[in-house]
């Protein structure tokens, strides 16, 4: 039988607390680990979605697991110490095979994986934090209702440990990443999972483990002079050295941005950002440079007004300072990198960010081209292939249509994408499409300049078109511009119309279902990332390319079908409608967030902490309304609470993209803008959040597996939805499959539920 | 396609041609004698090239006339430095490649299944008809793996032969010592991808092995053919300084101190993303140890503007030949010869 704890101990360390804590560890663990693997996946975005796919997935099972095993144990508190003690143990170690990954998984040093490799060893990896994280939660329950026999835990459990989560998002993201590595922080979370176990033990005291206390008690003693003392160096270098076998790891360091790695070589410094190589130094990729500078730059009579959008330094700021320019400006997001650049300094980059013609802003690019009071006779675009949605976003019709409002008359804009004279491929092809008509769109004349690597200029002056490359070798031989690859030859070989004839030849097939890039519906990611599969796991990358089959209409009849063989099934009274319609919640809740900081990144770039914050608010929402719903117990009926919030969702999903719409048009101010996207997530976090209280006490199945289905409906939310709904279908879209879905699971609750007899209530 | 329109639906409408080199086996099955792999292939299958099947107990080229890659080029990009140096080639190319190199720049190409790329239907005479439209001097087969589409190959280089074309390939050298024999018959230079030293590396990174490779090169040299050969060089993977001397070494020995080598610069690519470019100094350093064992013509590529990118006069040491990425800025060669010091420099001028 349940006895209740001593009153004594509860006093000093609140259920709540140990319930914070619970979500700070899970939310610290879970960043920390991102942020690793993201660098052995080279920064490929697909890398997040599998990676809090499986996270996801592991929860559910790990809460479900211990919702089954011990959901009637008598001794809750030993069971929960030994299974945070265990997450604490083991955080370290999942942070250390991470680093390992490749080794791991067999892949060449510096070599990347696929998305089949990816997923199999994202939940190999965090299957040793991720079910232990799980199991806490259902264990917090039952050590809640031994505690307080009879009173439902499931808001408190659930708003508690939300809010703990969004604690350790703001804790995280503002003050330790930038201060600790990865290794001190998953130490110190440990250490403080360590004392919260000991706290459990005490609180319980009719529980004995006497052992287990000591244990804990030790290890939290201990974890600190780990985390603090020559140890943490040791493992951290340790096992960078692991990560990067061969090399010399000269600098290693998180900014709020990602990672930035420096290898050194034999007097070259390589920067990788997220694993990806950003920049080289003292020799830089000259082919790349000096075409990219140049072919826009001998295309303009007299550029001297030049803005350099990402990737300037180590090479392009060099060539396009040949030119007789009199201002440069080079925005660059990240300051970590540029510190990075200033630290391992050649006189390749010490030149270029010291020359008195450039100014470095550090800024995200887009925003900079947004806000820039001046003009310019040419803006390169200076960061790589639009593979994420961070570098999507100067590649957009949008993006070209700000750019365009930068330039002088006669002012051209220069961007590069992947090309080859040997063959372009159905996805480099459809990249290469999207991006140019979208430029089309925007400017009277768009050049493609095919090669190895594509160069494209774009203007408002049609003879930008007609330009030869007679021309442009007599500029480069009048402003004595000296090279060591584009000469009066390679300009001529490169401007050859047989490059052309076979470029629109490449693109005439894809040209139709490539579609234009825009900022809400990012077709240039979607390619990039089959590219990348077609690499790595040929399979994923042809289920990807044949996304292109998903639209609205044919999910809408794919749900009706659903719904019909659900009400079949079961017609009335289904204790499965509100698990069903919970874990609908949980999709269109992870949509949403997805959704938001999509929505919010196309307008204002990565902002990091932005995108902190803003989950950070959803999630306020969610806990607050868990909170509230859970503490009123005299909802008078459940079931028309529930309901009413399925209505809810449906029309807050239909509406979201109209408001979205009406936001990124409107001229109002940047920080009502900003106001108003947090609003947008508090809504949504509360009606996604109120629901999960309201549901246990609907349901017969007990908080563990309602748990768990909110978790298995944000697995797919994430995968389904965030890396294939919104990428194909584009944010407005995405929201109405959401809305469809919602208004599914309210037919189907509507059917099922007794209204009139309120369950429970 | 640039020079050719393209046949998109992929559909197999010409029959392709049965192989020169493959054995019978009983119950319907073939073994491929192309390349050292030889493939046992079964009725209706396919060798591990993609490109080499079995219909009805015979081995068929299925690429034959379906070339994927077309265009004119400079020689300088194979990189082919002492072979008409200057000059447009046509370049050639259909799907396919028995290797699997984790660093390769033509994957989409090279590992691509047949069906899924795009090819245009030309016949050794249409191609030989486009060199000569375009007003090149040679025909070279390059981008994936030449070898593989071996009979397409040899019918363009014998007809280019007979309209007066020189022909090339750009290779790694996996193929039999009796396909190679005949092939050379219709070529003019051969540029080896000798892609390491060491049997791992060739393992590990290419799914090959490296003694076929050597016979390769010795064949070639012995057969009379313009040879270069060319090592990129991947940070971490065989940029050992004791197997590159092993290397230059072996080269001297067996090919002879006048076939130019080529060190070149390693950029991300392909399935080697996190891998950082060669550091010049590895090149450099390489150069020296090409140099220090007796090779005379030895050269650093993709770093356009390096000197080691130029040709120089092995005895005096003068530049005879300044090179601007792919293009030849400068050739002051006397027909064959220094004209400082009246050295004769090896290759076909
Ligand atoms: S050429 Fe192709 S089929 Fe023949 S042995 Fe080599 S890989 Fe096998």
């Amino acid at each position: 039988m349940a006895r209740r704890a001593d009153p004594g101990v509860p006093a000093l360390i609140p259920f709540a607390l140990i319930l914070l804590v619970l979500g700070l560890s899970g939310l610290a663990g879970q960043i920390v680990l991102l942020r690793e693997f993201l660098v052995v996946a080279s920064g490929n975005e697909l890398a997040i979605g599998l990676f809090l796919g499986a996270w996801l997935l592991l929860e559910s099972a790990g809460c479900l697991l211990a919702g089954r095993l011990w959901g009637r144990s008598q001794r809750p508190a030993a069971v929960f110490a030994a299974w945070q003690a265990a997450f604490a143990a083991l955080l370290p170690a999942a942070l250390y095979a991470t680093r390992c990954l490749r080794e791991l998984a067999g892949a060449a040093p510096g070599e990347g994986l696929g998305a089949a490799a990816l997923l199999f060893w994202a939940l190999a990896l965090l299957a040793p934090v991720g079910l232990p994280h799980g199991a806490l939660f259902a264990l917090a329950g039952r050590l809640r209702e031994r505690e307080r026999p009879g009173a439902s835990p499931a808001g408190l459990v659930y708003g508690w440990e939300t809010l703990g989560t969004l604690a350790g998002g703001l804790l995280l993201t503002f003050w330790l990443i930038p201060r600790w590595d990865s290794f001190r922080i998953v130490l110190a979370v440990g250490a403080l999972d360590l004392l919260f176990c000991v706290a459990v033990l005490l609180r319980a005291r009719d529980e004995r483990s006497p052992r287990l206390l000591v244990l804990c008690a030790l290890a939290a003693a201990t974890a600190p002079f780990i985390a603090f003392g020559p140890a943490d160096e040791s493992l951290h270098r340790g096992s960078v050295r692991r990560q990067w076998p061969g090399a010399e790891v000269a600098f290693y360091e998180n900014s709020v941005y990602g990672n930035i790695t420096v290898l050194r070589s034999e007097g070259q410094a390589t920067f990788l950002t997220d694993g990806k190589v950003a920049a080289v130094s003292p020799v830089p990729d000259i082919e790349a440079a000096e075409e990219l500078a140049h072919l826009p730059l001998l295309s303009h009579p007299r550029p001297e007004a030049v803005l350099v959008l990402g990737g300037g330094a180590a090479g392009l700021l060099r060539e396009v300072l040949k030119h007789p320019v009199r201002r440069v400006d080079y925005a660059e997001l990240d300051p970590l990198f540029l510190e990075a650049l200033a630290r391992f300094a050649a006189p390749l980059t010490a030149g270029e960010l010291q020359d008195p013609r450039v100014r470095v802003h550090r800024v995200d690019g887009r925003l900079f081209a947004r806000d820039a009071a001046g003009r310019y006779d040419a803006v390169i675009v200076g960061s790589g292939e639009p593979d994420s949605l961070q570098s999507n976003r100067l590649f957009t019709r949008e993006f070209f249509a700000l750019a365009r409002r930068r330039l002088k008359p006669g002012g051209l804009l220069a961007f590069s994408l992947p090309g080859s004279t040997a063959f372009l491929d159905r996805n480099r092809a459809s990249l290469n499409s999207c991006v140019l008509q979208a430029a089309a769109g925007v400017f009277a004349a768009a050049r493609p300049i095919p090669g190895d690597t594509n160069i494209f200029l774009a203007s408002d002056d049609p003879a930008l078109s007609g330009i030869a490359a007679g021309t442009l070798a007599r500029r480069l031989r009048q402003r004595r511009i000296r090279t060591g690859f584009v000469g009066p030859g390679q300009l001529s070989l490169r401007l050859e119309e047989q490059w052309t004839r076979q470029f629109q030849g490449f693109l005439a097939p894809v040209a139709g279902g490539a579609g234009v890039n825009r900022d809400f519906n990012p077709r240039a990611v979607i390619h990039a990332l089959a590219d990348w599969n077609a690499m790595f796991s040929p399979a994923a990358g042809r289920l990807l390319a044949s996304a292109e089959a998903v639209t609205l209409p044919r999910l809408a009849a794919v749900l009706a079908v659903a719904l019909l063989a659900a009400l079949a099934w079961r017609r009335r009274s289904s204790p499965a409608a509100a698990p069903a319609a919970l874990a609908a919640t949980g999709f269109v809740g992870m949509l949403y967030s997805m959704a938001l900081i999509f929505a919010f990144q196309a307008l204002y770039g990565y902002a990091y902490l932005w995108v902190g914050l803003l989950v950070s608010v959803f999630m306020a929402g969610a806990a607050a309304a868990s909170l509230a719903v859970g503490a009123v117990g005299a909802v008078r009926s459940a079931g028309r609470a529930f309901l009413f919030l399925e209505a809810a969702l449906a029309v807050f999903s239909a509406a979201l993209p109209v408001v979205f719409e009406m936001l990124a048009g409107s001229p109002v101010p940047d920080n009502v803008l900003q106001g108003a996207f947090l609003a947008l997530c508090l809504a949504s976090g509360a009606l996604t959040g109120a629901q999960f209280p309201l549901a246990c006490r609907l349901s017969r199945a007990g908080m563990a597996p309602l748990y768990a289905c909110d978790l298995a409906g944000g697995v797919l939310g994430a995968v389904f939805g965030g890396a294939l709904l919104l990428p194909v279908l584009g944010l407005a879209q995405a929201c109405l499959a959401a809305a469809l879905l919602k208004v599914a699971s309210l037919v189907f609750c509507l059917v099922s539920f007794k209204v009139e007899s309120s369950p429970k209530s | 396609m640039g020079l050719f329109s393209w046949n998109w639906s992929a559909a197999d409408s010409l029959p392709g041609k049965e192989c020169r080199f493959y054995k019978t086996l009983f119950d319907g099955q073939v073994q491929c004698r192309l390349c050292p792999r030889k493939c046992i292939v079964a009725e209706g299958k396919r060798g591990t090239c993609g490109i080499r099947e079995n219909r009805g107990g015979k081995l068929y080229l299925i690429t034959y006339g379906k070339p994927c890659s077309l265009g004119v080029e400079p020689i300088e990009k194979a990189p082919f430095f002492h072979f008409m140096p200057g000059h447009r080639r046509l370049v050639l190319a259909t799907v396919g490649c028995v290797l699997r190199c984790r660093f390769c720049q033509n994957w989409q190409i090279s590992q691509a299944e047949f069906e899924k790329v795009p090819y245009m239907e030309l016949s050794p005479e249409q191609i030989v008809a486009v060199a000569l439209k375009q007003k090149v001097q040679s025909i070279c087969f390059t981008f994936s793996e030449p070898v593989v589409f071996y009979e397409y190959m040899y019918d363009v280089a014998k007809l280019a032969h007979e309209h007066g074309l020189k022909t090339s390939m750009v290779s790694s050298g996996y193929i039999e010592r009796e396909p190679l024999l005949e092939l050379l018959k219709v070529l003019d230079a051969v540029k080896i991808d000798l892609k390491g030293f060491t049997e791992k590396f060739y393992e590990e990174m290419a799914a090959a092995d490296l003694p076929p490779i050597l016979d390769t090169i010795k064949t070639v040299k012995k057969s009379g053919k313009w040879l270069e050969i060319v090592n990129l060089v991947v940070p971490g993977h065989n940029d050992d300084p004791k197997d590159m001397e092993r290397m230059c070494r072996w080269i001297k020995e067996n090919v002879g101190a006048d076939t130019p080598v080529h060190f070149t610069r390693f950029f991300p690519e392909y399935k080697l993303k996190s891998v950082p470019p060669t550091p010049v100094a590895t090149l450099v350093r390489a150069y020296g140890i090409a140099r220090a064992a007796g090779l005379r013509y030895v050269y650093v590529g993709n770093v356009p503007g390096h000197p080691m990118e130029n040709t120089s006069c092995p005895r005096c040491g003068k530049t005879l030949i300044e090179r601007q990425g792919f293009q030849v800025r400068k050739n002051s060669l006397k027909k064959s010869g220094c004209p400082y010091c009246g050295e004769k420099l090896r290759g076909l001028w």
